[in-house]
């Protein structure tokens, strides 16, 4: 104990509900964000009274309250309901979030989003007209944290008995509500009520976003978030976050609103306010985390069965159609084209009759084709893709994304993207890497991803998910998925007669997961040509369904059993896998009794990338947990899904891992067309780029 | 000046003889007078006062001299006055400074005795709570007192004491130990430094002085709103770890002293066991001597007064503070008997914002009571519980509340064929049976924070007129179906009126599960038309039938006035003995450990009024019989009641012996008896003149007097007649099941033995004689 420590409290001017400051030299922060009994008051009290339409009163009330949330429950992820109305009375420790207002706008429009020096929330949103009119101001990051801090010195419990004992004359709603949330608050607790776990509270400091695949590049701005969620799953640890909120009335953000002295009531004819005096503890601590444990550290490349890198596949053979190109054409200096050539039709029934029939062929140039009809589809091959597949094919990977239907393929690829990707020009892989180590990473562009629009388009579709929020819809066999080769080079001066240079190209094909269900589909799909030239596989298992993954798994196997390479059919022993665990936010919220002890393997920390311009974990220490993860996570699997290790153990190497593309489970709200789902927040990946270092670690490029 | 020159504590004693000192020096020489400052300079007793030692209570004859001696003093000293200022500016301050209310310097007072190597001395300590630093230690006994004897003996003395107040005040078996924690914030101690030898003695002057602490640093500000401490109370007792208090050696001894100092103003507790000689109790003022048993009734007579302030509110403050948490541990430990859902029903006002709850057989109840009071109200008719006299005229209150929100638009939608919207023709049906004698209805709108009253008789298109022109100009339209502001004018505006309170709406008003409990009983949602969904069509009403016609049957349910008649009612007091009751004809019989009253009644409502022993009950079950147009009806059920100041019964009629009537009287059951009516030497009461058939009295002045019980006292000249009971001096005899039955301390009970025709009950020097007349 620290001695005892004054706290002031009033209440605000217009709802009554209690605030607290330390000093008098503080602004008032309110005990608990905004709840919906507030929000219910504006909204009685005339907030929406300028709108035209009443309907819109009964749609506010109902996704306030909601209550439509109770007649299509899927459309959040299950914890999410914790935020439909419960009465008081009826609270209990899981669904008392539901006491918070929430679902509220917090921007109005789309143009307010683009304009510059734009704060959120916007006046005109529903936040925005609520925060004006209970007279309040949203924090900063800065006095969000600090508040945070310095509260958290004392029990919760504390705070609200306090605040009951002197006597303020309550309404009785407001009485029975902070009785109830003292009832339910462990003695534990500590700090404001709901701060350090319960919801996303907003803070004033917005973020700016780039699309540069518009024409001209436009600039968007979002509001941001502080703390941590109890609500939405997330895989996140302990340390205070702060992010980007992509839906525009988002459920779970709220609130905590600060005030100055004018906007409070309750101060004494004397001056100054009421007080009470709590037993404080010392100052919260910095999380510290898990010191590495020794498992693994000490085990080296020779611990790990053996990568098999004999396997070369890309000699002569285009990147884009995976098909053997002559080899004058591919060995030529030149460029090389690849193109879809049609029957020239001979008259204009023969056209409607070759489109239907005719497949066309496709074919190579080094130069490109002529614009003419039966000539389409045309892509270029980059150049320095060819002069590393002209000069070593076997520094070529074809990387094989596989695993269920909906296990998360594309959203890794398009969450690992975005890593390669945002912010632009200084993104978040390299900076993982030492910066003396001269990593570089090469998008080997197959089409004109900024403004291409024939194909799918990963440029496109990382800021959707990146900037909009937006996951695309899943790929279906019918239509070409994401493919991009990407080379990784790495240049350092180990000493000063000897440079360390080592490259790499990753080609990575994602395909769709219904083929799994159908191997026997797997061999001549046409828009999965990639998959006989395969060197690496990184198999998705969803983390709630690892206990089928062994069935799964077992059948992608039988179908590359099947598939021929130059006449003969695959030696799984020459394919290297990688076996990732996906959507492991999902374990933080699953009933499983074996999801904590899967979870605490997989969040060996350090789990988010290291980076290179802030103190912190260094990539050899990311990649030391990394290797614990794997060897914990086989004994797990050994002893749990024992016939999943025996199926992967038939490839040439086999390596664990686990990640969450997005950190969080996205809404799966689906309105907007090409959308399957929409994130709330910015992503922030956990152990997403864990494939990749597997495989550039294992090609040499990262050495340690 | 030693200690058994001069009885210790009693400061203004003290004082007076160090100015008698000091007028004999002023008389002599300087050095006489230098030597007698000196004296006084050195003397405890001044030097604390001038220290700010605990105040005087006010206007006590002791007080009131020393101010005459400060006057006369000053006169005498002339120009040697300069060299006494000092001495007397601190006495005239310590005189002056009583502050009547209850401050930081408020102190009980613990009489104690003091041994001297010749003789015991009955002194005076001062136990003041003095607030201190907050610290996190646990009480130290150290803090507590400086007695010895304390400090080595019983370690836990002061727990028990501690643990005593926790149960009496909490209801508990046990005390949860988190309730000591506010006490171990402060520390205690006993002033006046002195060396105690009856330390036990001081165990209800600490029980009194936690409890105050308790309740102070609990209830804040709300302190002097809720208890009425008075400074100076003088207290003795032991306490034990049940809450008993037991009695006290040189009680008389210590209550003389205390006289002395403060005389008669002064409140006295004592044990009951102490029972004082008389002259004492002649020597203080009426209502200022208290004799209790137990801690709870103890802790009543310290901190109750006649203005609705005492141990009940303060209970009710405290209950209101508790968490449900705390509730809930509370519970588990709670005394069995006592209602588990004290500390709710303490601490919420029952009543305040609706109605009672009808119970079964459709009887409405009304309970309150207040410190040995109980009142208990039934009726058919919920009207029928408000008195005549109450500001409202006794008017019972329907509140309407309309749904304006834009869901509920096409019941606002004027019907062709009548003129109106589905509300108003809702409303004006509601009216229609609303009888203006007796009730009163208002209209309100969720999210709207006014009623207004609906005059009887008004037409369908007036009432339409009036809503439409509500909804519209506060465009509730806009504001959707929210039932808090509604809630919160009901309580702002008519949180005294009973009431029904009933919601038209088709919509769930997302807030009223939060407001529902633990008040709204009575509060019935009604919809306009059943929904197609709906869950449970039972608890479902519908005013609208399918058809769109208003449904009577619904409307009778609800709004048709009760006809019928309670026929019997039966009370189980649980083990609290009453003592008075009304109506008188009300008969009392015991039901195991239980009091039972039973009162036959043929009314539409009834209304018991009781007094008990000791305090009232904080639950009854109330059962009984009704009859009703369709027959024949029991109900049964418990009632929790409301706390409320209630009048105190009329005192039992008493009758004055004549004085030659008293002078034999004197003589009763000695050998110069002689009967005033037929002269016989032997002691009797009663006697049959000749003629007639039945006994009379034997003293002319009471031969008037039938239909009850007649008390008389060995060696008073007062009698007393009573009918169910009463209360003589700490004494309670009740009649139960026709017989006669005395009862001194709480939970026991004794038959009066009945001797040669007359009850007789000797206790000690006190010999009672009753007589049913």
């Amino acid at each position: 104990m620290n001695g005892t420590v004054k706290i002031q409290a009033a209440r605000d001017r217009r709802t009554g509900f209690p605030v607290l400051r330390l000093s008098n030299d503080d602004p008032f922060v309110s005990l608990f964000p905004v709840t919906k009994l507030q929000a219910e008051q504006w909204i009685w009290e005339g907030g929406l009274r300028h709108q035209e339409d009443p309907y819109l009163t009964t749609l506010l009330i109902e996704r306030m309250e909601r209550i439509e949330q109770s007649q299509t429950p899927r459309k959040y992820p299950e914890s999410v309901r914790k935020l439909l109305r419960v009465p008081i009375s009826q609270c209990r420790v899981e669904n008392l979030p539901g006491l918070m207002a929430t679902n509220l706008t917090l921007w109005a429009s789309d143009e307010e989003i683009i304009r510059p020096g734009v704060r959120f929330p916007t006046p005109a949103s529903e936040w925005g007209r609520l925060i004006k009119w209970i007279g309040g101001s949203v924090p900063s990051f800065v006095e969000w944290t600090k508040a945070q801090e310095r509260f958290n010195r004392f029990k919760t419990k504390d705070l609200i008995n306090g605040v009951l004992r002197l006597g303020f004359p309550l309404s009785p709603a407001i009485q029975h509500l902070m009785q109830k949330v003292e009832e339910l608050i462990s003695e534990e607790e500590t700090g404001l009520p709901f701060i350090n776990l319960g919801l996303y509270e907003l803070i004033s400091d917005p973020k700016e976003f780039q699309k540069i695949t518009e024409d001209p590049p436009v600039t968007l701005r979002r509001p941001q978030v502080a703390g941590e969620s109890a609500l939405w799953p997330t895989v996140e640890g302990r340390e205070v976050r702060w992010r980007p909120v992509f839906q525009q009335h988002l459920p779970i953000v709220t609130a905590r609103l600060w005030h100055e002295e004018s906007q409070v009531s309750d101060s004494q004819p004397e001056g100054g306010f009421n007080h009470f005096q709590l037993a404080a503890n010392p100052l919260h601590l910095p999380f510290e985390e898990d010191s590495p444990a020794e498992t693994g550290r000490g085990k080296s490349r020779s611990a790990l069965n053996s990568y098999s890198s004999s396997r070369v596949t890309m000699g002569n053979r285009c990147p884009v159609c995976y098909q053997t190109v002559p080899a004058e054409v591919f060995q030529n200096d030149a460029g090389l084209w690849c193109y879809r050539e049609s029957r020239q039709p001979k008259s204009d029934e023969d056209d409607v009759e070759v489109k239907k029939n005719d497949q066309g062929v496709r074919a190579h140039s080094n130069s490109k084709p002529p614009e003419r009809t039966g000539i389409d589809e045309v892509e270029a091959v980059q150049l320095e893709y060819l002069s590393i597949a002209r000069r070593d094919p076997s520094k070529i990977r074809s990387v094989c994304l596989s695993g269920f239907s909906e296990s998360g393929k594309t959203t890794g690829l398009l969450s690992l993207w975005g890593l390669m990707t945002f912010p632009p020009g200084d993104s978040r892989l390299p900076r993982a890497f030492p910066s003396h180590w001269g990593f570089d990473q090469i998008k080997c562009s197959l089409l004109d991803f900024i403004h291409g629009k024939q194909l799918i388009n990963i440029s496109k579709q990382t800021e959707q998910m990146w900037i909009d929020g937006d996951l695309p819809i899943r790929n279906t066999a019918l239509q070409r998925a994401l493919r991009c080769p990407v080379l990784f080079k790495v240049s350092r001066k180990t000493n000063p007669l000897w440079t360390f240079n080592r490259q790499i190209i990753l080609n990575f094909n994602d395909i769709a997961g219904e083929l799994m269900t159908r191997p026997q589909a797997l061999p001549d799909h046409k828009d999965y040509p990639n998959i006989s030239t395969t060197t690496d596989v990184i198999f998705l298992a969803p983390a709630h369904q690892i206990r089928n993954a062994n069935q799964y798994l077992q059948e992608f196997v039988k179908g590359l059993g099947v598939v021929a390479f130059k006449g003969k059919a695959l030696d799984i022993g020459q394919i290297n896998l990688i076996l990732a665990i996906s959507q492991i936010d999902r374990l933080r919220h699953s009933p499983e009794a074996d999801a904590e002890s899967l979870l605490k393997i997989l969040m060996k920390p350090p789990y988010t990338l290291p980076d290179n311009q802030h103190a912190g974990s260094s990539l050899e220490e990311y990649c030391f947990a990394m290797r614990q993860v794997h060897f914990g996570l086989q004994s797990w699997l050994k002893s749990k899904v024992p016939n999943l290790v025996t199926v992967a153990e038939r490839f040439a190497s086999v390596r664990y891992c686990g990640f969450s593309a997005c950190g969080f489970q996205p809404i799966k709200e689906g309105k907007k067309p090409g959308v399957e789902a929409c994130l709330p927040f910015e992503p922030q990946p956990v152990r997403v780029a864990d494939p990749l270092l597997w495989l550039l670690w294992e090609n040499g490029v990262i050495d340690f | 000046m030693a200690i058994d020159t001069v009885s210790f504590g009693k400061v203004n004693t003290h004082l007076d003889l160090l100015f008698a000192d000091l007028e004999s020096a002023l008389k002599g020489s300087e050095r006489e007078l230098g030597k007698a400052l000196k004296s006084i300079r050195e003397d405890p007793v001044y030097r604390s006062i001038a220290g700010g030692f605990p105040m005087p209570v006010p206007a006590c004859p002791s007080s009131e001299k020393l101010r005459q001696r400060i006057a006369s003093i000053s006169e005498k000293a002339g120009a040697r006055r300069d060299s006494l200022k000092t001495f007397l500016d601190a006495v005239y301050r310590f005189v002056e400074s009583h502050d009547s209310a209850w401050t930081e310097h408020g102190y009980f007072i613990a009489p104690v005795m003091a041994q001297s190597s010749q003789s015991r001395i009955a002194g005076m300590v001062y136990l003041q709570a003095v607030p201190r630093m907050l610290v996190t230690e646990k009480l130290h006994i150290e803090d507590l007192t400086r007695d010895r004897n304390l400090l080595f003996a019983t370690k836990d003395y002061f727990g028990k004491i501690i643990s005593a107040l926790m149960k009496t005040i909490y209801y508990v078996q046990i005390s949860p130990f988190e309730l000591y924690d506010t006490l171990t914030h402060y520390t205690y101690r006993l002033q006046f430094g002195c060396q105690i030898t009856e330390g036990k003695s001081i165990g209800a002057a600490a029980l009194a002085t936690f409890a105050l602490v308790h309740f102070q640093t609990l209830l804040g500000e709300q302190f002097h709103n809720v208890v009425a401490p008075r400074c100076g109370t003088f207290l003795t007792g032991e306490v034990d770890v049940d809450g008993f208090v037991h009695q006290v050696d040189d009680a008389p001894e210590k209550v003389a002293c205390a006289l002395e100092e403060f005389g008669p103003d002064l409140r006295f507790v004592l044990p009951n066991e102490n029972r004082l000689p008389r002259h004492l109790e002649q020597r203080i003022a009426s209502g200022n001597l208290h004799y209790v048993n137990t801690a709870e009734e103890l802790l009543a007579a310290v901190f109750s007064s006649d203005d609705f302030r005492g141990l009940d509110q303060a209970r009710a403050a405290l209950f209101r503070l508790l968490s449900p948490v705390q509730r809930s541990t509370l519970r588990k430990l709670i005394i069995p008997g006592i209602d588990p859902y004290v500390y709710e029903k303490m601490a919420e006002r029952r009543g305040a914002w609706a109605t009672p709850r009808r119970q079964e057989g459709g009887v409405y109840a009304l309970s309150t009571a207040w410190r040995d009071r109980l009142d208990i109200r039934l009726s058919l008719e919920l009207s029928g519980l408000q008195d005549a006299n109450e500001s409202n005229g006794g008017h019972e209150l329907v509140e309407v509340i309309l749904d304006g929100s834009e869901q509920m638009s096409e019941h606002w939608i004027v019907a062709p064929s009548t003129g109106v919207c589905r509300m108003t023709s809702a409303l004006f049906e509601i009216d229609r049976r609303i009888d203006p004698k007796t009730q009163d209805l208002v209209c309100g709108f969720l999210s709207h924070q006014k009623f207004y009253p609906v005059q009887h008789g008004k037409l369908a298109s007036e009432i339409e007129a009036f809503i439409q022109q509500i909804r519209h100009q506060h465009r509730l339209e806009h504001r959707g179906p929210f039932f808090r502001p509604v809630y919160e004018s009901s309580l702002r505006e008519f949180h005294d009126r009973l009431k029904r309170v009933y919601i038209l709406s088709d919509l769930d008003a997302p807030d009223l599960d939060d407001l529902k409990e633990p008040n709204l009983s009575s509060l019935k949602h009604l919809r306009l038309f059943m929904a197609a969904e709906s869950e449970d069509e039972d608890q479902e009403v519908a005013l609208f039938d399918q058809n769109g016609s208003l449904s009577q049957t619904a409307l009778d349910r609800y709004f048709q006035r009760e006809r019928g008649t309670i026929s019997e009612i039966q009370i189980d007091l649980g083990d609290e003995l009453p003592v008075e009751w009304e109506p008188a004809q009300g008969a009392l019989n015991m039901d195991g450990e239980s009091f039972v009253l039973r009162f036959k009644v043929d009314d539409l409502r009834s209304e018991a009024r009781i007094r008990l022993a000791n305090q009232h009950p904080h639950w009854v079950r109330i059962s009984g019989q009704v009859r009703h147009d369709n027959g024949p009806g029991s109900f049964s059920f418990v009632e929790h009641p409301t706390l409320s100041a209630l009048p105190s019964f009329n005192p039992p009629e008493t009758i004055r012996l004549t004085a030659e009537e008293f002078e034999m009287w004197r003589k009763f059951e000695t050998s110069d008896w002689r009967c005033p009516s037929c002269g016989s030497s032997e002691s009797h009461l009663l006697d049959t003149p000749e003629g007639r058939f039945r006994e009379r009295i034997v003293f002319e002045s009471l031969g008037h007097l039938s239909g009850g019980y007649l008390l008389m006292r060995k060696g008073r000249p007062e009698c007393i007649f009573f009918r169910t009971g009463c209360q003589v001096s700490g004494f309670s005899f009740v009649v139960i099941a026709d017989r006669l039955y005395w009862s001194q301390t709480r939970g026991r009970v004794y038959e009066v033995p009945y001797e040669s025709g007359v009850y007789c009950l000797r206790a000690g020097p006190e010999a009672f004689y009753l007589r049913r007349v």
